[in-house]
């Protein structure tokens, strides 16, 4: 179920209740919490709910047996049985029908047609990210970086923990399964805290990214209708669209889970305000990141580190070539994810004597500030129509229109474009001002009547801008 | 704790007091098809896209063949979301009460090419047709009677709900969604504003006749909703006229329409009358729909239609 529905308004304060009823009985709890993931999550489809669960069983096993073996052989061998589960699993369901038509197109190319079909596979809601989520398990117990549960009820909790199940944050065992563990205390001020972070996810989610996608649909869908401004307004808007949506939905689960008394981890830091790519991978979906630095760049990085520096650039372009097509089976994510790994090449190889300039304390450090995070975001927005074109030859055709075009006039959606200016600008304006709090509404220091007004503020604009008609997170096709 | 419950108490009680608040005051004016899902089910419906909304009035019908045939309401929508297919189909069987009357039942069912087009799908893949997941295809309170249906507003309504109360204002000489489903439509009628909505009109037709192809598929159930309907009640098949710049678009799409519908109507023994032949008699919002008085004059002709048993109109 979506978490802006009307089940999930009446799942929500019906699971809370529930739950700490059972409180100081943590088995209990914990197995209230795992029935309950299996609902919402068999709410968008109950055969999805095998998939999660072989996965679960594959891992919880796995994870034992290679607590248990000393052998490196063996250790190996459950360790390849684990990626190969999870990974098959991710690379059927995600990937099948992208392999079959690129080898149809590769050999079409040559002059060969193939006579293949493409599959209708349902992709599973949040496959990427709970198949990551248990990879960690097993890979950090391979490390010997954590020993295994003996609970299955709490490892299966740990997997299907419903706030962040289907779109993040990708927790790691050693953050989250301990938890599972420990008795769970609720106050009115986690409550609280918890309230305001789900009201400013549901605000970033369905004011703003919901009313930008409306025009970023009717442009992308029809690029070739629209003159530079407006392809150049619907780039800037799909970036909001894009963060509204995903940090919003981590801003609801992170909040969610604290009313259960449980802490996910921070998985947006106001990237927007970052100085350069490096920067906002920092802060940009910061699970996911984090995953592939631990699990790809770095033990990467340390086979291959005779190599000298050229390592370095390699790991980096196979890392990030690997997030792109971490989100779907288009080459359009594997360009973009080539692109991020060509900007970071470039900040790597410039690293020193950027270094050198800050340091130099020149007149002109502000500008060179300004000039970095206006060069970032605009290759952000270069990335943004990459991403969210369907097709290389349309992002390069968007391109294109944007060069070929007139930057005249806006022609369409004026009235709604107006409304969404200063509503993005306030809350840039609200997340700057509280980039080093936990989360951007994170306001419990203000004085009660302004608190109290913002709440209000933040609600009658999701009165009056909120589209309830069922919108879909994006990431959830990841 | 008290104090914090008490709090989230207010908060939950003023966010569920403004949308009761509004849900309760959605009406004529600020949504074009919410209407259809307060009153009711209908024994007699006008069936078809935005230009049956529009372009046929239940009143006109009811008025001149009231004593015949039941009551008739309007349950056309739009070319996305009623195109001929089982999610219209479904749609009108949870709308159509087949309780048994002691007049007739009458359904007028509106075509044109558009709606029996599937969009960049040249497999013509059901799973892949434009409808698919939108709010016909998911509301199962269809035929309910009384205000407010919860789930259009959650599932069907487009905009926020601070727009309900709004709207009214704002759009109250605009648009108006009459109870008997006629969607009435009021725009400025000087001829520059038409021809500006008829130009408009003309390119997005024309960008899209690449994108459109018949649909087997949406034939086929066009064919099993009327001979369905046929055990309800009589069956009158119609395709409303349009411009003549729209009418040239249509023609490229499918130069053999007509000869399809009276094929289809042939074959099931309903008539089938196209008024593109005199379409200069009407008037137009914006080259494909019917203004308001149009549609009065056209309702009269489909009513004295099927008052007099006219045959059909196959000379294609």
């Amino acid at each position: 179920m979506l978490f802006n529905s009307i089940e999930f308004l009446i799942f929500l304060p019906t699971t809370f209740i529930l739950y700490w009823l059972l409180k100081d009985k943590i088995k209990w709890q914990n197995l209230f919490i795992l029935a309950m993931s299996y609902i919402f999550y068999g709410w968008w489809d109950v055969r999805f709910l095998g998939l999660i669960v072989l996965s679960s069983v594959v891992d919880y096993t796995i994870g034992l047996y290679l607590h248990q073996s000393e052998k490196l052989s063996k250790r190996k061998l459950l360790l390849a049985t684990s990626l190969v589960v999870n990974l098959g699993l991710l690379g059927f369901f995600k990937y099948y029908n992208f392999f079959v038509d690129s080898f149809v197109d590769a050999f079409s190319m040559l002059g060969i047609t193939m006579n293949t079909s493409s599959l209708n596979i349902i992709l599973p809601v949040g496959i990427s990210f709970y198949t990551f989520q248990t990879l960690s398990y097993t890979i950090d117990i391979y490390r010997k970086k954590m020993q295994p549960t003996q609970n299955p009820i709490a490892f299966f909790a740990y997997v299907g923990f419903f706030p962040q199940l289907v779109a993040g944050p990708i927790e790691r065992a050693s953050n989250l399964l301990p938890q599972f563990f420990e008795k769970r205390t609720i106050s009115p001020t986690l409550i609280s805290d918890g309230l305001r972070q789900i009201l400013w996810g549901m605000f970033k989610k369905i004011v703003i990214a919901d009313n930008c996608a409306v025009i970023v649909d009717a442009v992308f869908s029809d690029y070739g209708s629209h003159n530079s401004t407006m392809l150049v307004v619907a780039a800037v808007l799909f970036a909001f669209q894009i963060y509204g949506d995903f940090s919003g939905y981590s801003d609801i689960a992170i909040g969610t889970a604290k009313l259960f008394g449980f802490k996910l981890m921070t998985n947006f830091s106001v990237p927007y305000f970052s100085l350069n790519v490096t920067d906002f991978w920092r802060r940009w979906h910061i699970s996911m990141s984090a995953w592939f630095r631990d699990y790809v760049f770095d033990p990467l990085l340390f086979h291959y580190r005779d190599w000298g520096q050229k390592t370095l650039y390699a790991v980096t372009f196979v890392t990030f070539i690997l997030i792109g097509f971490w989100h779907g089976g288009n080459w359009t994510f594997i360009v973009f994810g080539f692109l991020q790994a060509l900007a970071l090449s470039v900040e790597i190889a410039t690293m020193k004597k950027r270094r050198k300039f800050k340091r130099s304390k020149s007149k002109w450090l502000r500008l060179y500030y300004l000039g970095s995070w206006l060069l970032n975001m605009l290759f952000w927005l270069v990335g943004c129509v990459i991403f969210r074109s369907y097709s290389i030859g349309d992002s390069w055709q968007y391109f294109k229109n944007i060069a070929s075009s007139n930057f005249l006039q806006i022609t369409h959606y004026q009235k709604d474009i107006l409304i969404l200016i200063p509503i993005i600008i306030i809350t840039l304006v609200i997340e700057w001002y509280n980039r080093d709090k936990s989360h951007q509404l994170d306001i419990e220091r203000l004085r009660p009547v302004f608190r109290h007004s913002i709440y209000l503020f933040l609600i009658a604009l999701m009165f009056f801008f909120a589209k309830y008609s069922s919108n879909t997170f994006i990431y959830f096709q990841f | 704790m008290q104090k914090t419950l008490i709090k989230f108490g207010f908060y939950a009680f003023l966010i569920v007091g403004i949308h009761y608040f509004a849900a309760m005051r959605a009406g004529a004016y600020f949504d074009p098809f919410y209407l259809r899902f307060t009153t009711g089910q209908h024994h007699s419906m006008i069936l078809g896209t935005s230009r049956a909304a529009q372009g046929i009035l239940p009143e006109v019908l009811n008025q001149e063949l009231g004593e015949t045939y039941t009551e008739i309401g309007n349950f056309g929508f739009t070319a996305a979301n009623s195109p001929y297919g089982e999610v219209y189909s479904k749609a009108i069987w949870q709308k159509l009460d087949t309780a048994n009357q002691t007049k007739k039942n009458l359904f007028i069912v509106t075509a044109d090419p558009w709606a029996i087009c599937t969009k960049n799908n040249p497999t013509d893949d059901v799973m892949k047709y434009r409808e698919n997941g939108l709010f016909l295809d998911n509301m199962k309170s269809i035929g309910k009677v009384g205000k407010p249906n919860y789930e259009y507003l959650t599932k069907g309504y487009a905009e926020s709900w601070g727009k309900i109360l709004y709207r009214p204002v704002t759009t109250k000489h605009r648009m108006c969604l009459h109870e008997d489903g006629w969607l009435e439509v009021n725009v400025p009628m000087n001829a520059s504003a038409v021809q500006t909505r008829t130009n408009s009109k003309i390119i997005s037709y024309e960008n899209l006749l690449t994108d459109f192809s018949l649909s087997i598929n949406r034939l086929a159930q066009l064919e099993q909703l009327i001979s369905n309907l046929k055990k309800h009640g009589e069956v009158v098949m119609v395709r409303l006229p349009t411009s003549a710049g729209i009418k040239i678009i249509e023609d490229k799409l499918m130069p053999d329409f007509d000869k399809k519908m009276c094929i289809m109507a042939h074959k099931y023994s309903v008539k089938y009358w196209s008024f593109m032949n005199i379409l200069s008699e009407y008037e137009y919002t914006d080259g494909s729909h019917l203004y308001k008085g149009s549609g009065r004059k056209i309702s009269y002709e489909i009513a004295q239609i099927v008052r007099d048993n006219k045959a059909s109109d196959c000379t294609h």
